[in-house]
């Protein structure tokens, strides 16, 4: 397992020289280096994105995978700008998109790029429609809004076609409905069905089906696959399910305590796991018997306190091959075989060090045999 | 951290199945909403009914409560013993109180409250004149409260920590511990003895004009409102600073709606329930509590009518008013329930 240090933690998602290598790959649509968020809060500064670089490239779907609290929603809305004001909020680095750095972009012109460039759908979707007024109201403003020369009566013929093309049975009937009048799964695809309205680029969907009942996420994701393909939209699917992922994404970025632990192309990853993080969050994953949605709780210990500043690892006290060299220095972001695929660890799985720790601790080796035919299986 | 939690709860599941027994459930809610309509009347008659008779029957009991005789005791010492004669016939004093009581509602339900033994002035004539002047002056009050208020909260939520909410935070605080008398006097040395724009008292009706009418109340209605206008700004910005750090605020935003539009057509009125709430029950309070502007700028308002009733222990004027301040009490609530069903869709479908 050859790994040397790319120097630069771009080149692995990819514009430069790798870049060409790749046949798929066109100039990324965004471009995000060096990001970082931090809260000022009471208890310090809480570094929720850590010097996190991806890119997305047109039409791509990327995934990005981590538990509660990795800073994959922070991360999310750090990209659109999108910190509710009054927060106390540090934000560095530089978001390419579309030729524009979006850090540097004054509120008022990124806020033209909401929902026209860059949408977002959120998880919950009771929570995230106005509870006081019609749904048919809620998109037709949004229609408005990215089309001012509509006027109110095309608006709601749009209004009504957009919620047709998400799914929505009688759709003229439901424009006069409010959401607590609908189901989950419904309300998901308002969310969505704005969200779309003013044909972004770029879609981020936070945990889109995390709220919702088993049967209902699956719809939801094929509805967002096949809205993306149709409407030639990149994606990124936020998401604490590496099952989730598997199936649907063109790559995969591993989020830990505010930092990429791990990313390559979706096959790559799965066939070739390199950090233990990584591997870890793989043997939580449900059995076929379980919901698919089970919490990830499966993964002993907590993730660190992001107010701390950490010097080694910040996986150390949960990981199985810690040592003392993962305690004192951090590792870089390292490239694997695949250029592609890079990882955050001093003792990778596979590495002799990593395997004789797992295989003194639980049955994880057992296990990693499977997971290509589990996820096919999802 | 003000991060909000999952939510675990498990919706019903979509398929194509369940839809007709969700049709169904909608006609029934339907089907169902005249009956939820009548009930929350009734409901609301029933209270009426109940708070007007406690009220009303307490009035004519105090009578009894009087010591030695009533009739005497409310005209004095010198009164000939024929005027202690008349009033004792005028109170029916003689009678058992539920006869007496009996006697005052026949009368009130035909509109008739009797006659003042102060003034010799029907009671019932003496309220027309007087009740307008108090809603007037009250509507004045709770519109310029409100306005003030408004614009406050929402510039406050805007940029908060700005200095408009800086400001508007510290006035507040400095309006809702002043007293309206204090207000009113400061009023009066700015606005009428110094600078000479406005009348110092006294009340032009509207038949003077609209625009002496106006300069007439402006002075009382803005030294009643910086109180109300204070306690509903504190309100309003907090719950719509709550309201802010929703999800479907942070999705308007993603969605590319515009400040104003956020503020105003997505936040302003889920955060207002409080707000409606404390300014209806203000709206009864006004009226009953408006007597020492009005006494200040002397205003014919139902407020020193009641205040003059009592120090002349005018019983018959005291019934009266106090049932129609009554009246306007659950009036307003009653008026206060239906506005939240119109704010809030989703008490809507649980009314019915
Ligand atoms: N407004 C805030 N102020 C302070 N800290 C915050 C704030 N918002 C988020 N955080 C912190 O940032 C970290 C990352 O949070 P984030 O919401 O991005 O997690 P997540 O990966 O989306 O988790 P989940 O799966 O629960 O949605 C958390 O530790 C959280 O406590
Ligand atoms: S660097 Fe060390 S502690 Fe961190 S994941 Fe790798 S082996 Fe585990
Ligand atoms: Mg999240």
């Amino acid at each position: 397992m050859s790994a040397k240090p790319t120097g630069n933690p771009v080149s692995a998602a990819g514009p430069a020289p790798d870049a060409a290598a790749s046949p798929a790959t066109a100039a990324p649509l965004l471009e995000v280096v060096d990001l970082c968020t931090g809260f000022h809060t009471p208890r310090g500064l809480v570094r929720a994105v850590d010097h996190v670089s991806i890119a997305v490239r047109p039409e791509e779907t990327l995934g990005i995978v981590g538990e509660s609290g990795s800073g994959k929603s922070v991360f999310a809305r750090s990209v659109m700008g999108l910190i509710a004001p009054g927060q106390r909020v540090e934000r560095t680095g530089r978001i390419m998109f579309a030729g524009r750095d979006l850090v540097r972009l004054p509120r008022r012109e990124l806020r033209k790029m909401w929902g026209s460039e860059i949408a977002m759908v959120l998880q919950d979707p009771l929570t995230s429609l106005n509870p006081v007024t019609r749904i048919g109201r809620q998109i037709s403003e949004t229609v408005r809004r990215h089309r001012p020369e509509l006027s109110r009566g095309e608006a709601e013929a749009a209004s009504v076609e957009l919620l047709r093309s998400v799914g929505i049975p009688e759709p003229a009937k439901r424009m006069h409905a409010y959401p607590h009048q609908l189901s989950g799964g419904m309300r998901q695809r308002v969310g969505i069905a704005i969200a779309l309205a003013g044909n972004p680029r770029l879609l981020f969907a936070d945990e889109p089906t995390t709220a919702l009942d088993v049967t209902v996420q699956h719809q939801i994701l094929d509805l967002l696959g096949r809205q993306q393909a149709e409407r030639h939209m990149a994606m990124v699917l936020v998401t604490h399910d590496l099952g989730v992922v598997a199936t649907r994404t063109d790559r995969i970025a591993v989020m830990y305590a505010g930092r990429i632990v791990e990313t390559a192309p979706t096959r790559t990853l799965f066939a070739n796991v390199m950090m233990p993080y990584t591997r870890a969050l793989l043997d939580a994953l449900p059995r076929l018997e379980e919901p698919s949605h089970t919490r990830l709780n499966a993964i002993p210990g907590h993730p660190p306190n992001l107010a701390v500043p950490m010097p080694g690892c910040r996986f150390a006290d949960r990981c199985p091959a810690a040592r003392r060299k993962c305690r004192e220095q951090e590792p870089p972001l390292v490239q694997a075989d695949d250029p592609e695929h890079s990882y955050r660890c001093w003792y990778p799985v596979g590495s002799p060090e990593y395997e004789s720790s797992a295989a003194a601790g639980t049955e994880t080796t057992e296990r990693s045999g499977s997971d290509q035919g589990a996820m096919r299986e999802r | 951290m003000a991060r909000l939690g999952k939510s675990v709860a498990v919706p019903p599941e979509e398929s194509a199945k369940a839809q007709p027994p969700a049709r169904r459930r909608q006609r029934a809610r339907r089907r169902r909403r005249a009956p939820g309509w009548l009930e929350f009347m009734l409901k609301r008659l029933a209270h009426l009914t109940l708070v007007l008779v406690g009220v009303t029957f307490l009035v004519s009991v105090m009578l009894d409560f009087l010591p030695g005789d009533p009739a005497r005791a409310i005209l004095g010492e010198d009164a000939s013993a024929e005027q202690v004669a008349r009033l004792r016939a005028t109170l029916k004093l003689d009678e058992p109180v539920w006869v007496r009581y009996a006697d005052w509602v026949t009368g009130a339900l035909q509109g008739d409250f009797g006659t003042s033994y102060r003034t010799a002035q029907p009671v019932t004539e003496a309220i027309l004149q007087r009740l307008p002047v108090s809603i007037q002056l009250m509507v004045f009050v709770q519109v310029l409260a409100l306005v003030m208020a408004l614009a406050a909260a929402i510039y406050g939520v805007y940029r908060p920590r700005g200095l408009v909410d800086r400001v508007s935070t510290g006035w507040a605080f400095a309006a809702i511990s002043t007293p309206h008398f204090v207000v009113g006097l400061f009023l009066v040395f700015v606005f009428a003895v110094h600078l000479g724009w406005l009348p110092a008292s006294g009340y032009r009706p509207l038949g003077d004009g609209l625009a002496a009418n106006l300069q007439s109340i402006l002075l009382p209605a803005l030294a009643m409102s910086l109180e109300p206008a204070g306690v509903y700004q504190r309100l309003l910005r907090n719950d719509m600073q709550v309201t802010m750090r929703e999800d479907f605020i942070l999705a308007a935003q993603a969605k590319g709606m515009s400040s104003a539009n956020i503020l105003i057509r997505q936040a302003l009125r889920p955060s207002s329930f409080s707000l409606v709430t404390l300014a209806g029950i203000n709206t009864a309070r006004l009226i009953g509590s408006a007597v020492v502007v009005e006494t200040l700028f002397a205003i014919p308002g139902l407020g020193r009518l009641l205040v003059d009733s009592i120090t002349a222990r005018d019983f018959v004027t005291i019934q009266a008013v106090v049932a129609v301040i009554a009246v306007a009490y659950v009036l307003v609530n009653a008026a206060i329930d239906l506005l939240y069903v119109l704010l809030d869709p989703r008490v809507r479908s649980e009314h019915s």
